[in-house]
């Protein structure tokens, strides 16, 4: 197997949106989903989740709430918030078209120049 | 991502921290148990899960700084964590925090009391539009010298007429007037003005209207403006725009009410009349009004004062002499000042040294402070090492001990404002009669900004010393010297001795100038005012006015009666009255021809004249030195008679006895006066100023209708009680005339009170400053000292040890400091040739330069130096060398 890429820089962000947009998750249940659907190709720093998550709540873009976890314990539940939805359309739409343009340019041939 | 969510998020951050620190804490925990059962599901043990589970998440309190960070408490947490180191470290030495805030707070206290009044005096503009345009239009005379002649009704004319430099002139007087018809009869303060006053001050009524031209004319319909104060008082600020009252005999129709903030210069008026200046009677000589004026814009006091000298011949062409005077004007020159100046007048000089030494007082509590906080920072010297050595820099030290001290200083400041008011009250207190009612004297923002400046600026001065000294990493020396270094503190001791140098000669300034004072104190008190200063002398001021009693003959027969009835209390021992009491209102002048001394066709020199009753001089103790007092038939009878003082009469004959029998005359057109009696000369205006050639006359002389239908009566008693004796006084003036009202009741002591008052305050607060200082100064020789016996302490056991004498020893501490204070006094000698200048227009009977106080004042601070230095070193006789050599 392959050595796991690293996050890129601004990404996680996007990534825990996405997560919890599926439906609500306490924190290490969105590094399980990502993690999960990444098919262990992702390098996550678990630690740095939650100023993550934190950062995310700060700017209402996720809302956290205490519940029990499927084993029985206490945790802390995500979902995502209206403005969070909005966001997460905007910035998969921006990388949609930014990872186009990164491809196009990545693809060229000699000809297209 | 709006703005509202992350200020609810911010919000609920700050002020929930606890739950956010929990709910923090248990997120973490949640996390790490979570995986860690997923670990042991995988096969690993307990243990192992946990370790491992702990690894992949990585440095907890990192991550939870982080967290703190992503809800914006990044900023708020640091500042609170330097506030809180701060005051952590003041806590743990509290004796050391203390000392310095008190000390400062003294400091910046004094400091912003002084400055809240220079500040209302000096520098707060008066409540009027445009107050740099307003002048005081005052004179000064060529031939008599006097410089704060005020103005005539004929100047203003001339000024109103001809000026080409104001945008408008007037004429104001304050007078007392009495007012009768409802209630008892009532003396009350009237401020006669020309209509042009008011609107010059900007002053709106709050009803009615102001005066116009047509109130001002002579014989115009009576009309009278009430203050604030008055329309509250008499009318209980009810409805009176229409309505009569009735002032000095006559019925005035209230055309308006004045503002509650109109204030007038010192003066604090009831009513207000129209002046109604009268043309026809004006003459070219008298002074009696005060003129004042608002310059025309972008016109200066020189422009103003040539414009004057050009209207002069205008007023000599224009008007006549008073009847028969000397046709030839008097030599009279513009002297215009500033109104702001006019109003405050001398207090600028005391207001200056004061500011100057409380300036000095608070760098010498920097300077003791600065002292502190080297011994303070030694102390601290490891800690400081250890950070450099951490890898701080030169630069993150200083600041953490200058905030350290900006805080303390501001600490003080707030203490110091609180100070600061108390301070301030006392002063007004003290300062009453001193201050000019127009101005505002309080603790505002600009005091308050002030003092917050000078809280920083202190706060950084006190500490540079020991921020420059200290951040200066020796490490490893300091290190390993740990706390027993006695060549470390060399530099400090070099910085501690400056600053006792400098507090020394502070010192020595400061008592210089109280020493000063003292001496002036001494020479003023010791002035032979020319009149017995007593409590037992009553004053009180009588008026009759022309509306009750037209006929002046009349008027001096009452004024007869009243003397009498007063004179038939029991208790009573002599009675008299005059238009002015001495150190009292500045009386009129004339110029008084004296008989085949004074030459033909010269002006003749201005002297002051007062009315005066028989018995007057024998009630307030002034000596006959030779003829005799007036008689009542020189009143009756209106004999051409006078007394002069004795300074007069060897001016112009040589002797008070050649005087008896001499004539003099104000006019060519009026019959000489014969001089019939010599009295002491009386310091009618000041104490510190040579008393005046004064001449007396009677209540029968044509000019006393003018001017003295108020006259201020003396009596004597020696029985005391005193609210029983106005009520005695008062019906015996009431059985005379029962619409005659008391005013101004008080004591010839009062009047000498409030001439000692400038010089009294100056003392006072010089006093308090350089004791503060002197107090100041010995602590700051005594700290020094006790430090270096501290510091030195093995060396002295060793010395001890050694068999060294402890006297010697003593000696040569002593010696040290006893070097360090000569040269603090020769230093303080020099920088008080500065002071010098600046007292000189405060000392009376001593020069700036005294010799003898200059010397008193080392010797004091000298010895006074060298007591507080010996007792630190008298614990040399105490040690045990042993415990010395033990010690550190």
């Amino acid at each position: 197997m392959a050595k796991p890429l690293e996050l890129l820089q601004g990404t996680l962000d996007m990534l825990i949106l996405k997560a919890v947009s599926l439906g609500p998750l306490h924190g290490y249940g969105v590094l399980l989903r990502i993690q999960q659907v990444a098919k262990d190709r992702l390098e996550i720093q678990q630690g740095s989740l939650y100023p993550a998550l934190y950062r995310l709540e700060h700017q209402g873009l996720i809302a956290g709430e205490w519940g029990t976890s499927e084993k029985g314990r206490r945790a802390r539940y995500y979902r995502l918030t209206a403005s969070g939805r909005r966001q997460l359309t905007e910035q998969t739409r921006k990388w949609q078209s930014m990872a186009d343009v990164i491809a196009a340019i990545l693809n060229a041939s000699p000809e297209e120049v | 991502m709006s703005t509202v969510a992350r200020l609810r998020s911010w919000t609920r951050a700050v002020f929930r921290r606890s739950t956010l620190e929990r709910d923090m804490d248990d997120e973490v925990q949640s996390h790490l148990e979570h995986r860690a059962e997923d670990l042991v599901r995988a096969g690993h043990s307990p243990a192992e899960a946990d370790r491992l589970a702990r690894l992949e998440f990585g440095p907890v309190a990192a991550r939870k700084d982080d967290m703190r960070i992503a809800v914006g408490l990044g900023l708020v947490d640091e500042l609170h964590a330097d506030i809180r180191q701060t005051l952590r470290k003041l806590g743990r030495s509290p004796s050391f925090a203390l000392t310095t805030i008190l000390v400062l707070a003294i400091g910046i206290g004094a400091t912003s009391a002084i400055f809240s009044v220079i500040y209302g005096v000096l520098i707060q503009p008066l409540p009027y539009p445009q107050p740099q345009r307003l002048i005081a239009l005052t004179h000064r005379s060529q031939s008599s010298g006097q410089d704060r002649l005020p103005a005539s009704t004929a100047l203003y004319f001339t000024y109103r007429d001809h000026n080409r430099t104001f945008e408008s002139v007037a004429l104001w007087a304050m007078d007392r007037s009495t007012i009768t018809g409802a209630g008892s009869p009532e003396e009350v303060r009237a401020l006669e003005t020309t209509f042009e006053l008011l609107p010059m001050l900007g002053v709106l009524p709050q009803a009615g209207r102001v005066f116009a031209s047509a109130d001002d004319q002579p014989g115009g319909a009576p009309t009278v403006l009430l203050t604030d104060g008055y329309w509250q008082r008499r009318f209980g600020a009810g409805d009176v725009l229409g309505r009569r009252l009735i002032v000095d005999g006559v019925p005035h129709e209230i055309i308006g009410v004045l503002p509650r903030s109109f204030r007038f210069l010192r003066q604090d008026a009831d009513v207000v009349l129209p002046l109604q200046p009268n043309r026809a009677r004006s003459f070219v000589g008298p002074l009696g009004e005060n003129g004042i004026a608002r310059l025309r814009p972008n016109v200066t006091l020189e422009d103003a004062s040539r414009d004057i000298e050009r209207m002069m011949p205008i007023l000599v062409s224009s008007f006549p002499p008073a009847p028969g005077t000397n046709p030839r004007p008097q030599g009279l020159r513009p002297n215009l000042r500033f109104l702001q100046d006019a109003i405050v007048g001398d207090l600028r000089d005391v207001l200056w040294v004061m500011m100057g030494t409380i300036a000095m007082l608070l760098v010498m509590a920097c300077a003791n402070v600065a002292n502190l906080q080297l011994v303070h920072a030694e102390g601290r010297n490891h800690e400081f090492t250890v950070q450099a050595a951490l890898g701080a820099s030169r630069w993150r030290i200083a600041r953490g001990m200058l905030g350290e001290n900006v805080l303390m200083a501001l600490i003080a400041g707030a203490l110091g404002l609180g100070l600061a008011r108390v301070a301030l009250s006392a002063l007004l207190n003290m300062a009453a009669g001193q201050l000019p009612g127009a101005l505002e004297i309080r603790i505002g923002w600009p005091v308050i900004g002030f003092a917050i400046a000078v809280s920083i600026i202190s706060g950084l001065l006190f500490g540079a010393a020991a921020a420059v000294r200290h951040t200066r990493p020796a490490i490893s020396s300091a290190l390993g010297a740990s706390g027993r270094s006695v060549s470390t503190s060399r530099e400090s001791q070099r910085i501690r001795s400056g600053l006792l140098v400098a507090q020394v000669a502070l010192a020595l300034v400061l008592l210089l100038a109280a020493g000063l004072m003292l001496r002036t104190f001494q020479a003023v008190r010791s002035v032979n005012a020319g009149f017995e200063a007593s409590a037992d002398v009553q004053t009180v001021d009588i008026s009759i006015p022309a509306a009750t009693t037209r006929d002046f003959k009349t008027v001096i027969r009452k004024f007869n009666d009243i003397h009498d009835r007063l004179g038939a209390i029991p208790g009573v021992d002599a009675v008299g009255f005059a238009s002015r009491v001495p150190l009292g209102r500045t009386g009129p002048s004339g110029g008084f021809i004296v008989e085949h001394v004074t030459p033909i066709g010269v002006a003749p020199a201005q002297r002051e004249f007062r009315f005066v009753s028989p018995h007057f001089f024998e009630t307030i103790g002034t000596p006959l030195i030779a003829g005799r007092d007036f008689t009542w038939a020189d009143h009756h009878e209106s004999r051409s008679v006078a007394v002069i003082s004795q300074r007069m009469a060897r001016r112009e004959w040589g002797s008070a006895s050649a005087a008896i029998g001499k004539r003099i005359r104000m006019t060519t057109a009026e019959p000489w006066r014969e001089i019939v009696g010599v009295v002491g000369d009386i310091h009618h205006e000041s104490l510190v100023e040579p008393a005046p050639d004064s001449v007396y006359l009677t209540l029968g002389e044509p000019l006393a209708q003018f001017m003295s239908r108020t006259v201020t009566f003396v009596v004597r008693n020696s029985h005391l009680g005193s609210q029983d004796f106005v009520e005695e006084l008062q019906r015996a003036v009431w059985s005379v005339d029962g619409s005659i009202p008391l005013a101004n009741v008080q004591t010839l002591a009062d009047y000498y009170g409030r001439a000692m008052e400038r010089t009294a305050l100056t003392l006072l607060l010089l006093g308090v400053t350089s004791g503060m200082a002197l107090l100041l100064g010995l602590i700051g020789i005594y700290s020094v000292v006790s430090h270096v016996v501290s510091i030195r302490l093995r060396e002295i056991g060793i010395r001890l040890a050694l068999g060294a004498q402890t006297g010697s020893l003593r000696r040569m501490l002593v010696g040290r400091v006893l070097i360090l204070l000569l040269v603090g006094l020769a230093i303080g000698l020099v920088a008080s040739t500065a002071l010098a200048g600046l007292m000189e227009p405060l000392v009376f009977g001593v020069t700036p330069q005294d010799a003898s106080t200059y010397l008193q004042v080392s010797v004091l601070l000298g010895v006074a130096g060298v007591c507080a230095s010996y007792l630190p070193a008298l614990r040399i006789t105490r040690m045990d060398p042993t415990a010395a050599l033990r010690s550190q």
